[in-house]
């Protein structure tokens, strides 16, 4: 068995918004290389301004976020697009532009980090491999399915092949069927390409068909963390 | 390379936004030409009235005739004091009243002609000095101060006329420095208008630009571009009206003479030219300050 080296490490992370909510009280996580992990919970339970957390779209009023040995609670402004790099992130509203095609969208990503334009090829249409997508390259979004905008959501998200992919509530706006979809390709870029995933969802049957590790929040912290767990409790 | 990658989609997406918001981006070009009209008429202008100014002031020429049998003590006085004040330009003209009696004696016939024109004709025989000012603007004191000394009887210079002429084109010079800031507030907000818009327009780009990782640098650089662009498309007319009216308006005149051969007027090359690049220049660093607010304003990294 490979050896699991932490990836992501949380330290008595607080999180106070300006208007006085308290969203994360006191939190502490370890998160592996290679893992997968459902992140779930209610509505104020906290999993969004987690989530928003590690992609640094928020900052922690306390405690310390570490992702890959830096503390992004302490990266300036200015240099959060460094830790983006290194990330892919899934949105629940796919978050495409219905003016370019799938394959202008994902190679969007790499066009804004200024990448050469062959190396956007190459690693577009691979992306799009990935999730199946290939033959629709051409397509723009509005003629896909929800399940298939998402597909090239995660395609733009892993395109730059970042070693931390997180999804926030992916799945939420699909029927089950296209859920499962999508979280089987997530699955297939964890186990393929070793992508550590991460993905705040309040899907029970995903969750419970699975199988992976499952972080459950409540009120801001962490009720229960179980290996290969289950969505089955009705507090939660 | 990558850099210049960088900059290349900048001005893609800043030419894009430019012809998405074309009619905002319009009313924003056809402000700067008209702010940049005025301030290439502005500096048509001011360009030839500082030329031609300096060209009258070197020519003012102030005449003193000390009074009639002064002798040559007071005359030395005279010319000691003169060269004291400050300014006086040393290289005054004297001239000898019994030196131009004997030339004129001689000359029958042109005394005959002169004489008639000089209203007192014995100030022919008094001592006079052609004495040139460095600054025009004091020419009244220094005339006063001149006439105030014992020896001299009288001072005579264009009164009045030079300094009315200098202080109206000095006037001229401030109003159109006044218009020429006003309109330049004007087109800024116009311009922070313009690219708030296509900020608002971009917001999701923008959104997911930030997501997958664009610095800050890429996610401006079209705005400010689009603001060069502006500025560069605003400054086109004034520029074409700088080099073709100009150059036709001085080929019409005689020889460059406006009104009189008094007045002449800047040759248009490389004059034109000239005009035209700090149009250029100002019309571009507008457009910048404008969107650069923008940017600041509304587009939150």
């Amino acid at each position: 068995m490979k050896k699991l080296v932490e990836l992501i490490t949380l330290k008595g992370v607080h999180k106070k918004y300006k208007n006085g909510v308290t969203a994360i009280y006191d939190l502490d996580l370890k998160i592996k290389k290679g893992e997968f992990v459902f992140i779930i919970g209610g509505s104020g339970s906290g999993k969004s301004t987690l989530i928003k957390m590690l992609y640094r779209e928020e900052r922690p009023t306390m405690g310390e976020i570490i992702i890959g040995g830096k503390n992004v609670a302490k990266l300036r402004n200015s240099k959060v697009y460094k830790l983006r790099r290194r990330l892919g992130i899934v949105f629940q509203d796919y978050r495409l532009l219905p003016k370019l095609t799938v394959y202008e969208n994902v190679a969007f990503a790499l066009e804004a980090i200024g990448e050469k334009s062959s190396d956007i090829r190459i690693k577009t249409l691979k992306a799009l491999e990935l999730v199946g997508l290939k033959g629709k390259a051409r397509n723009y979004p509005d003629e896909l399915s929800g399940g298939e905008q998402q597909r090239v959501a995660i395609a733009r998200a892993i395109v730059n092949n970042p070693k931390l992919l997180i999804c926030d509530e992916p799945t939420g706006n699909l029927d089950p069927l296209m859920s499962e979809e999508i979280v089987n390709v997530l699955d297939d870029i964890n186990k393929t390409m070793g992508t550590t995933v991460i993905m705040a969802t309040h899907d029970r049957d995903i969750v419970n068909k699975f199988k992976k590790r499952v972080v459950a929040l409540k009120a801001g912290r962490v009720m229960e963390d179980y290996e290969e767990g289950k969505y089955d409790n009705e507090a939660i | 390379m990558k850099l210049f990658r960088m900059i290349k989609c900048g001005i893609r997406d800043a030419f894009k936004s430019v012809y998405r918001n074309f009619s905002l981006s319009i009313a924003s070009i056809s402000c700067i030409s008209i702010t940049l009209l005025i301030v290439a008429i502005a500096l048509v202008m001011s360009f030839n009235v500082k030329n031609f100014s300096k060209e009258i002031e070197s020519d003012v020429t102030m005449v003193v005739f000390l009074n009639l049998g002064v002798t040559s003590e007071e005359i030395s006085d005279f010319e000691a004091t003169l060269s004291s004040m400050e300014n006086v330009l040393p290289d005054w003209e004297v001239k000898n009243p019994e030196e131009r009696k004997e030339m004129l004696l001689e000359e029958d016939e042109f005394w005959n002609s002169v004489g008639s024109l000089i209203d007192n004709e014995e100030e022919i025989f008094h001592y006079s000095y052609m004495i040139k000012v460095e600054d025009i603007n004091r020419i009244n004191e220094t005339a006063t101060e001149i006439e105030n000394l014992p020896v001299v009887q009288v001072v005579n210079y264009g009164e009045g006329m030079v300094e009315q002429m200098v202080s109206t084109f000095d006037l001229v010079e401030k109003v159109a420095f006044v218009v020429v800031i006003i309109l330049i507030i004007v087109t800024v907000f116009l311009i922070v208008n313009t690219i708030k818009l296509t900020i608002f327009s971009r917001r999701r780009e923008i959104s997911i630009m930030r997501v997958v990782g664009a610095s800050n640098w890429t996610i401006k650089n079209p705005f400010i571009i689009e603001g060069f662009i502006i500025g560069l498309l605003g400054s086109i007319l004034p520029v074409i009206v700088t080099i073709y009216g100009y150059t036709a308006f001085y080929n019409t005149l005689d020889d460059g003479h406006l009104f009189s051969s008094f007045i002449q007027l800047l040759s248009p090359q490389p004059f034109v030219y000239f005009v035209s690049l700090v149009v250029i220049v100002i019309g571009v660093i507008v457009g910048m300050i404008g969107s650069g607010r923008a940017v600041r304003k509304y587009l939150k990294i």
